[in-house]
């Protein structure tokens, strides 16, 4: 059986068997419509009437008969509106609320403003359709373009996108930009080995058809191997790296910047955490061509990490090999300052086979919580959710080191880092679970030879209680 | 400019709300939009732990605003948007129906929208039994046995599909079979589907839609060869028909060893009616945020499963939600996988309201009937009375029996020099979102509508009343057809203009 299985159990059980034993394929026998069908049998009537119909089969006349489905679908019971409300409230108990998690490695659990939802959740936002018709859709361009220029601040680039997927696909679609910028070329595309596993997956599957021209870049402890780049750079076209890595650790863009410059390479980069760019420099300011980010940490709740939206911002010489959809300013027939989605003849509805990506719908809720968020921090909030996050993770780094035998990375981070045991890390999270709360991310659990290695978070959320007893919990490692 | 006319024009409000400044503008030195705990550990000083040269202050460009001015801010431009909330959305291929509120609600139940997906796996299992659950569902009404939830919208779903067709290939031909190079593609198709192809590697053949609609059987098996690896086809495809040869069609494909991947953008006329496995169907994608009530947000988040034939289950992308005993779990061990497609396990936030919906339309207490086929058939006849009562006044572009939408052509109104888009603008003045405009491409100046069941018959024929207006406007005044829209937001947008002198983000020159 292939059906649902209501997980409470409570509302799963089958139809009782038809009055008069009607079945699927006959007319339908209902009487009732329901809320959100407002057609009822004397609605279905009228307009069978006025169409000139007899029933609502003859609609289907032309799906041969043979394909229809003549038996009752197995399918459970509707659910009423409480009903419903009951099932998920007893599916959220499936599992136990952790009293706190130190997980991040590219989700990050930050406080979201009460006027993110109110204003997120609005029906004028979310029940909108794309803005194709500029005239009765100024809100909506207006919060992207202002998302737009958002983003270019942050990432200190002349462009971006009103967003694509996530951070993973929009480190893919980087690539594959990159790579059509250097058509005809066959260079390497150099990825560093201290990206997101996930990442480097979804870079993968976006770029099969390249598939012989990855070489993976080797790690110098925790990050990217500059003599590695170095050496291989001569043959690349395109450089991929991240920063802060899947480690936490800041690389150091200086120097690759340096290593770019002086060659033909495009340079891709992602970021996992764009609150780092409240103490760090945007790529764009190392002469990264393309930059990507994961935008959930804007105004986004984890939901096991999506929905949230892929930060996507380059130079404006490339403007017309952008993926996904642009918002520009313009101006009416009054001479109104308006907005519009311009240069629409990159994209799939336009250019079909020839298009810069085949993304359609992307992230626009998610995208304009991130807004929302970011413009309540402003200046001052943004620095100071980053200085916090640096504060605190600095804090519990340094009194790991202090308090117990676990080994600390020296690196650069912002705000989560790795710590080493001699047992698998995947212990510790399990000890921690038992006392109800998750001291972060077995990194053995995204690549295996990574199974010594914790990571862990801390963020404005995270007291100093907390903190402390994940030290003492700590403790009892080596 | 007088004090009296830049207070007009500046005028703000509920009622004649007309210019909002940007974000930027409203700026101002010292005002904060936010509160944070004071900081209970030393404040680190970046330089100190950071090398010099990666760091930065202050990002002077970012707004200071307070947070009532910001609240005004977004309310106001939510008022400059239509949406579904507040009006009737004949969109055609996008089914904009009624986005219930109770889904809002549950999706935001804290222990499902806080779960983080690199917990272990007992932290996971509300999440996972609502995607397992969510797949179940996909399958009853699909017949196909495996779903992935992981694309994070149609066209990433597509994406996925068409990567499994060529996984399925691959794996022939390495083990000696022939190359296959190309995808079979009606011209009626969304842009998504030639551009999913290029992107997976594949060449198109495009097919054309026959006289009546439709993609005739004699124009496949003309194009067909060992070279085509499957065909993409929507059903009901973008005239808003079904295609009444899919099944004798899928036989040709599959006589050739190729796949049929079914675009289900339009699925929302035949749930219930018809399974796409029984039409022959190896692979497809839904629109969660189409057939399934997630709603729109401007442009996503949108949500495309994909649902396989079992034995292209070992191609899904990693990893998979399974069950074992009571247990929820994701299974990574696919050696065969097409891999991972997005970071984590797609757009589960829109997965949990898509259940919602799914779930209150289930089976009709004590009847066989769902309520899923009463949406569909509902759909079906709201579409078929617009294309009834619009067929004395506009050229329908195939006049049988649609499925979900009706396609009109501007031929009769081209006449008096109105066009699609004139006409389309002009729905504005009268309240309405218009409908989709020149698609499908093969229909001279297409106007696609789609009603949805969401619908009162009221609605569809005060919609009508308008567009036989229109229509007759079109005869008696064409100038304020052309001239429209005049009653709302915004006049005709200069969009030469934004590609000209592009302005992509906001700089403190004005334009």
């Amino acid at each position: 059986m292939i059906a649902t299985e209501a997980a409470t159990g409570t509302f799963r059980e089958r139809p009782v068997s038809p009055k008069g034993g009607s079945t699927a394929s006959s007319e339908s026998s209902v009487e009732a419509s329901m809320k959100y069908i407002p057609q009822g049998k004397d609605d279905e009537k009228e307009l069978l009437k006025a169409i000139g119909l007899k029933s609502t089969e003859e609609l289907f006349s032309n799906i041969p008969s043979q394909l229809r489905i003549k038996k009752p679908l197995d399918y459970p019971r509707a659910q009423s509106e409480i009903e419903i409300r009951q099932t998920f409230e007893n599916l959220s108990k499936l599992s136990p609320v952790p009293s706190v998690s130190f997980a991040g490695c590219g989700v990050y659990s930050h406080y979201i403003p009460s006027i993110v939802p109110q204003i997120q959740g609005r029906s004028e936002f979310a029940t909108a359709y794309t803005p194709y018709q500029p005239e009765i859709s100024q809100g909506l361009l207006q919060a992207i373009f202002e998302y737009q220029t958002l983003a270019c601040q942050l990432t200190e680039c002349e462009l971006s996108n009103a967003s694509v997927y996530d951070g993973a696909t929009a480190l893919a679609e980087g690539v594959l930009m990159a790579l059509r910028l250097k058509k005809k070329s066959e260079g390497k595309i150099l990825v560093s080995q201290s990206i997101h596993p996930f990442y480097q997956e979804v870079l993968r599957s976006y770029c099969t058809v390249f598939e012989d021209r990855i070489q993976m870049l080797p790690l110098e402890g925790d990050v990217l191997s500059l003599k590695a780049l170095e050496q291989n750079i001569e043959s690349a076209d395109v450089v991929v790296t991240q920063s802060p890595n899947i480690f936490g650790v800041i690389e150091n863009y200086s120097a690759v910047s340096k290593l770019v410059k002086n060659s033909k390479a495009f340079w891709v980069t992602s970021t996992m955490e764009p609150f780092a760019w409240g103490v760090l420099r945007g790529p764009g300011a190392f002469g990264a061509h393309i930059v990507t980010g994961e935008g959930q940490s804007f105004g986004n709740a984890a939901y096991l990490g999506g929905s949230s939206f892929g930060i996507f911002a380059t130079r404006n010489e490339y403007l017309r090999n952008l993926p996904g959809r642009l918002v520009g300013e313009t101006v009416d027939q009054k001479n109104r300052r308006s907005y519009v989605l311009t240069f629409a003849t990159r994209e799939q509805f336009i250019r079909r086979d020839k298009a810069t990506s085949n993304i359609c719908t992307n992230q626009n809720l998610n995208m304009l919580a991130g807004l929302i968020h970011l413009a309540t921090l402003g200046k001052k909030g943004f620095r100071e959710v980053a200085v916090q996050n640096l504060s605190r993770s600095e804090y519990l780094k340094n009194k790991i080191r202090s308090e117990t035998k676990l080994k600390v990375s020296s690196a650069a981070t912002f705000n989560e880092f790795t710590i080493e045991s001699r047992e698998d890390a995947s212990r510790i999270v399990e000890a921690g679970t038992q006392q109800g709360f998750i001291p972060g991310v077995a990194l053995g659990s995204l690549r295996s030879e990574w199974s010594k290695k914790l990571s862990i978070h801390a963020n404005e959320l995270h007291d100093l209680e907390q903190m402390n007893s994940l030290v003492r919990f700590l403790k009892s490692y080596e | 400019m007088s004090e009296h006319k830049r207070l007009l024009d500046t005028a703000t409000g509920p009622l004649i709300s007309q210019e909002e400044p940007t974000l930027f503008e409203k700026s101002h030195p010292g005002r904060i939009g936010f509160s944070l705990p004071t900081c209970p550990v030393p404040e680190i000083n970046p330089t100190s732990v950071i090398a010099g040269d990666l760091c930065r202050g202050e990002i002077s460009e970012l707004p200071e605003i307070s947070e009532n001015e910001i609240v005004r801010h977004f309310v106001r431009l939510s008022q400059k948007n239509y949406c579904i909330d507040t009006g009737f959305y004949p969109l055609g291929s996008c089914t904009m129906k009624y986005n219930p509120k109770i889904n809002e609600e549950v999706a935001k139940i804290s222990a499902l929208a806080t779960v983080h997906p690199l917990w272990p796996e007992k932290y996971l299992q509300p999440a996972l039994a609502i995607q397992y659950q969510l797949q179940g569902l996909l399958s009853s009404l699909t017949g196909l046995e495996n779903f992935t939830l992981q694309p994070n919208a149609g066209a990433h779903g597509e994406f996925v599909g068409i990567k499994i067709m060529k996984a399925y290939h691959d794996e022939k031909e390495k083990k000696g079979g022939p190359k296959k190079t190309k995808v079979i593609v009606p011209d009626s198709a969304h842009g998504t589907n030639p551009a999913t192809c290029t992107m997976v590697g594949y060449e198109i053949v495009s097919v054309p839609t026959g006289p009546n609609g439709i993609v005739e059987v004699a124009d496949i098996e003309k194009i067909l060869s060992p070279e085509i690896a499957g065909i993409m086809m929507t059903n009901p495809n973008t005239c808003g028909l079904f295609e009444t040869h899919i099944h004798e069609i899928a036989k040709l494909i599959h006589s050739v060893d190729g796949l049929f991947y079914m675009d289900g953008a339009n699925f929302n006329a035949i749930v219930g009616i018809t399974k796409p496995a029984d039409l022959g169907v190896d692979i497809m994608h839904i629109n969660l945020h189409k057939t399934f009530s997630t709603p729109h947000g401007g442009g996503g988040p949108g949500s495309g499963p994909v649902g396989v034939r079992s034995h292209l289950k070992k191609f899904l992308p990693t990893p998979l939600v399974i069950k074992e005993g009571s247990q929820y779990k994701l299974q990574k061990d696919l050696p065969e996988s097409i891999g991972r497609v997005s970071g984590y396990y797609g757009n589960y936030s829109i997965h949990i309201r898509a259940l919602a919906y799914m779930l209150s339309l289930g089976t009709i207490p004590n009847t066989e009937e769902t309520y899923v086929k009463k949406m569909s058939t509902a759909a079906v006849l709201n579409a078929n009375y617009i294309r009834h009562r619009l067929r004395p006044y506009f050229k329908i572009a195939f006049d049988s029996i649609c499925m979900h939408e009706v396609i009109l052509s501007d031929e009769i109104q081209e006449k008096f020099g109105i066009k699609t888009l004139n006409i389309a603008k002009r729905l504005m003045d009268y309240g309405y979102h218009p409908m989709t405009v020149y698609f499908p491409l093969i229909v001279h100046g297409a106007m696609m509508i789609e009603p949805t069941e969401s619908e009162t018959k009221e609605t569809l024929d005060q919609f009508c009343d308008v567009m036989i207006e229109i229509a007759k406007e079109c005869e008696t005044n064409p100038k304020v057809v052309l001239e429209a829209p005049t009653r709302v937001n915004r006049e005709k947008i200069d969009e030469l203009r934004a590609q000209k002198q592009p302005r992509l983000r906001w700089l403190p020159t004005s334009i």
